[in-house]
């Protein structure tokens, strides 16, 4: 028997592409620590949990949010 | 690189230019500084297809930058971008002269997609809202009382 799995946030919204700019969606998928949540608690496919990654990176770097959240 | 670059091919591709710029410009000199910008990317043949005036921000984190032989810190900057289509060897040249420009903190040039991938602050909002109607179910299913076990209640309220 296998379980079927929950539909991710991004492909329920039809959500193509993460922008590192978009910080309220990125936030979605942080603990309150600033790490990115797993793929078991986002429920993302493997694809959309690689472009999410990217895309924290990215804004961390640009310092639009913290690497590690006070 | 060239080899990189060549295996690329020369056919344009989207690419995006975000920079913060210094918070000591004054806000009257920010177009001065945009198209500064500007010009590095159009000098590459790169063509505007879309982009952002830079706004005041708090940085999530203290960002230092050397200039003159100096470190300076910065808390807060003007955050701007641009999307535009560009050659890989355009791309290049963009980001060295970017580099060199002393009134920005930092930037980041990425490849991207035409099309606008900001998602609408709707579809945010929803969420938000679906989450909150969640809780309310659960608060209401907790008491288990009946129409008349409800007035004796009342009522022993009333009496005490």
């Amino acid at each position: 028997m296998t379980m079927k799995k929950e539909q991710g946030y991004l492909s329920a919204n039809n959500i193509r592409y993460v922008d590192y700019k978009d910080v309220d969606l990125l936030r979605m998928f942080l603990a309150p620590n600033g790490q990115v949540m797993g793929k078991k608690r986002t429920n993302l496919s493997a694809k959309e949990q690689r472009m999410l990654a990217l895309a924290v990176k990215r804004a961390r770097f640009m310092g639009l949010l913290p690497y590690i959240a006070a | 690189m060239e080899k990189e670059l060549e295996k690329i091919g020369a056919e344009p591709q989207v690419y995006e230019a975000g920079f913060h710029i210094v918070p000591t410009v004054a806000e009257g000199d920010l177009g001065v500084q945009v198209t500064a910008v500007r010009d590095i990317i159009e000098s590459a043949r790169g063509r505007m297809i879309a982009d952002e005036y830079p706004k005041h921000m708090d940085l999530a984190y203290p960002m230092v930058k050397i200039a003159a032989n100096k470190r300076v810190t910065f808390h807060s900057s003007y955050f701007g971008w641009m999307k535009f289509e560009a050659e890989p060897k355009g791309a290049r040249a963009i980001d060295i002269a970017l580099k060199q420009n002393a009134s920005i903190i930092r930037f980041i040039l990425i490849k991207t997609v035409r099309e606008n991938t900001m998602v609408p602050k709707k579809v945010l909002q929803q969420k938000r809202t679906e989450g909150s109607e969640h809780v309310k179910e659960s608060v209401a299913e907790k008491p288990v009382l009946t129409e008349e076990e409800l007035d004796k209640t009342i009522e022993d309220l009333v009496i005490s």
